[in-house]
């Protein structure tokens, strides 16, 4: 029963300024897109990345349908073992997601599974922290008309990033405890110092 | 988080903070036998356990997802029963999975008790008549229309309480069914009911340090309905939670974990049936004969049944008691929408009047601020990504893929149940098909703010 059922509505650290930038509307898609990432990157350091990512990649990989049960156990374990830390957590249920879709036979999980994790992990990170919070606020907010166009704007802002998140996968996988990791260089052209003395600071 | 409790002293003063009550006599006056020990020791474990979660806060700060280590120290008849590894262990990989805590146990020595049913006579002038069908009744809506789909001689409801309001609502309630049936037993067809209440508490922390999230709660309501299902000789408790409810899925990606409650969840369910087979020694059967039927579904029943006039006396507010004259629910909480839902599907909507909720989501949408219709909102967030699931080539995989726990469900349901996982598999799609061909058979309300 949805009985006292937990919602997070107020943004974290990092993820805040991103919605204030999408609130207001006055700069472009690149501009969100290049700050989402440099959001991801700063929460994936501040929180040590992603712990247990390289066992989870393992248990995918070694997955079978007839354990499919104790590798769903194994993930829990796991998320116990690091306290319920936030990305784990969420990486456990995108490691029990990619199981599903490497048993269903219709549908595999190929090439490198370690990126292509990491991968899904940095999207579920970005959904937790900002997408899901944004959608209702950003409608209520009035910068969208509707939830179906905000559903519109977020399937956008995911194909513009999804590039720099390769990128930032890339690293976690190689560090998984996020260290140095690094935003990829951004994808909006940097604005000139004319352009920025140019700008009206009374409309922002 | 670390919390550490010692309720293994009896003697602890009211306002200490280490001390709890259930009145266990009900259910030896209801069935003129007492309580065995062992299931009087249950009732103290999951009490012990219900304390400790309420006393302890959830730290959401940084990383942390509300992940707490409780420490519980409790007195039982055989602390030595209870130290098995097998039955301490799995006590608690069940409270995990309940709450996402570590839980550990030390378990003390604790006297008899001086008490005996005969000394505060019978609740019942007899038994109830064998076989009994023993059934939670928390006084809300599915534990009405459950019952109202329900067939038997006899009924036994088993209800906890820890207020009076919660109390004289569920009497209301029974009280108004034993007319009903009475009525059908006038004429010969009508079953036998009895309602064994049993009040229970803790010695109330400090309000700022109060934990509201109680994920263990469910524990308490199910040793209770276990214990009422043993006494009456009985080996079957019915459990009656919608299956959107009782599967209880997350409503957006900010949801994780037991953010989402799961105490009639199927996995409590079958874990809590191991659970008290280990600690009785005995098997009890723990049924939700409506796992596959949305909350409208199980509604619709309550027209035909003739209970249809109790709605108005079911509480399925998170908000409960919402203390404004003549409103006892909020309207926009989550469970509020699900049963306005599940209200105006099942033909219900003369029985439970808008008035009767604090704001209504449903019709009167633009006098609201927007944290009122959060609830809604994310609610049909969620119809709107089931039906893209469930219009994909393959349904299963995409609905799994975006809930797993639900394949595992469909296993464990499978290998309890006997029953072929595929068949789970295409039942619980059936569920959602129709959970969401009810929201948009109001497509004013689905579009409304769209």
């Amino acid at each position: 029963m949805p009985e006292g059922d937990r919602f997070e509505r107020a943004f974290r650290a990092g993820w805040r300024s991103v919605y204030q930038l999408a609130r207001d509307g006055k700069v472009s898609d690149e501009e969100i897109t290049d700050k989402l990432v440099k959001a991801l990157a700063k929460n994936m350091r501040e929180a040590d990345g992603v712990p247990g990512l390289p066992e989870m990649t393992q248990m995918i990989a070694d997955c079978r349908p007839a354990t499919l049960l104790e590798s769903y156990g194994a993930l829990d374990r796991l998320v116990r073992e690091y306290d319920g830390h936030r990305h784990a957590k969420i990486a456990a249920d995108v490691a029990k997601s990619l199981i599903v879709q490497s048993l269903s036979g219709t549908a595999g999980v190929g090439g490198d599974i370690s990126t292509q994790f990491a991968a899904r992990v940095c999207d579920a990170v970005m959904d937790n922290g900002f997408f899901a919070r944004a959608g209702t606020s950003l409608v209520e907010e009035g910068r969208f008309s509707s939830a179906q166009e905000f559903r519109e704007w977020q399937g956008k802002i995911e194909g513009m990033i999804e590039p720099s998140v390769a990128k930032v996968a890339k690293q976690l996988v190689q560090r998984p405890d996020a260290k140095g990791l690094r935003a990829p260089n951004r994808m909006s052209k940097k604005k000139t110092t004319s352009e920025l003395l140019g700008e009206n600071l009374l409309s922002t | 988080m670390n919390y550490n409790y010692d309720f293994s002293n009896e003697l602890a003063p009211v306002g200490s903070g280490d001390s709890y009550w259930l009145d266990d006599q009900r259910l030896s006056r209801a069935f003129h036998r007492e309580v065995p020990r062992r299931m009087a020791d249950l009732l103290e474990v999951a009490m012990s356990v219900y304390a400790a979660d309420r006393r302890s806060r959830r730290n959401y700060r940084g990383m942390n997802t509300g992940h707490r280590r409780i420490g519980v120290r409790v007195g039982v008849h055989d602390p030595g029963f209870w130290a098995r590894p097998e039955i301490s262990g799995f006590l608690s990989e069940f409270l995990y999975w309940m709450s996402e805590d570590e839980w550990s146990f030390d378990f003390t020595s604790r006297p008899a008790p001086l008490t005996s049913a005969g000394h505060q006579g019978f609740l019942f002038s007899t038994p109830p008549e064998a076989p009994a069908t023993v059934s939670l009744f928390s006084g809300g809506l599915d534990s009405l229309a459950g019952l109202a789909k329900r067939s038997g001689a006899s009924h036994v409801l088993v209800s906890g309480y820890t207020h009076n309001r919660l109390a004289g609502q569920q009497l209301r309630q029974v009280e108004m069914i034993r007319l009903a049936w009475g009525r059908r037993r006038a004429l010969g067809h009508g079953p036998d009911l009895r309602h064994v209440a049993v009040p229970f508490g803790i010695d109330k922390p400090r309000r700022s340090g109060e934990e509201k999230s109680q994920r263990t709660r469910a524990l308490v309501f199910l040793t209770l309905g276990v214990a009422t299902t043993v006494q009456a000789r009985s080996d079957t408790l019915w459990v009656y939670e919608n299956g959107t409810g009782a599967l209880n899925l997350p409503l957006n990606a900010s949801q994780l974990g037991v953010d989402n409650y799961r105490g009639i969840h199927p996995r409590s369910l079958i874990m809590a049936e191991r659970l008290f087979e280990l600690a009785l020694e005995t098997k009890v059967n723990i049924r939700n004969p409506f796992l596959f039927e949305t909350k409208a579904e199980m509604c619709s029943s309550l027209a035909v049944s003739g209970l249809a006039e109790i709605v108005r006396e079911t509480v399925s507010c998170d908000n409960y008691p919402v203390r404004v004259r003549g409103k006892n629910q909020c309207g926009h909480c989550t469970s509020c929408v699900l049963r306005r839902q599940a209200i105006r599907c099942g033909g219900l909507t003369n029985y439970d009047p808008p008035e009767a909720y604090r704001y209504d989501v449903l019709d009167n949408a633009s006098e609201l601020a927007g944290d009122k219709l959060h609830g809604f909102e994310v609610m049909r967030g969620q119809v709107y990504d089931l039906e893209q699931r469930l219009s994909s080539d393959d349904p299963w995989l995409a609905l799994a893929s975006s809930f797993p726990e639900l394949e595992r469900t469909c296993l464990e349901l499978s290998n309890r149940h006997n029953v072929g996982a595929d068949r789970m598999r295409e039942r619980m799609l059936d569920l959602y098909r129709t959970y969401v061909h009810e929201w948009k058979s109001f497509p004013n309300i689905l579009s409304r703010a769209a």
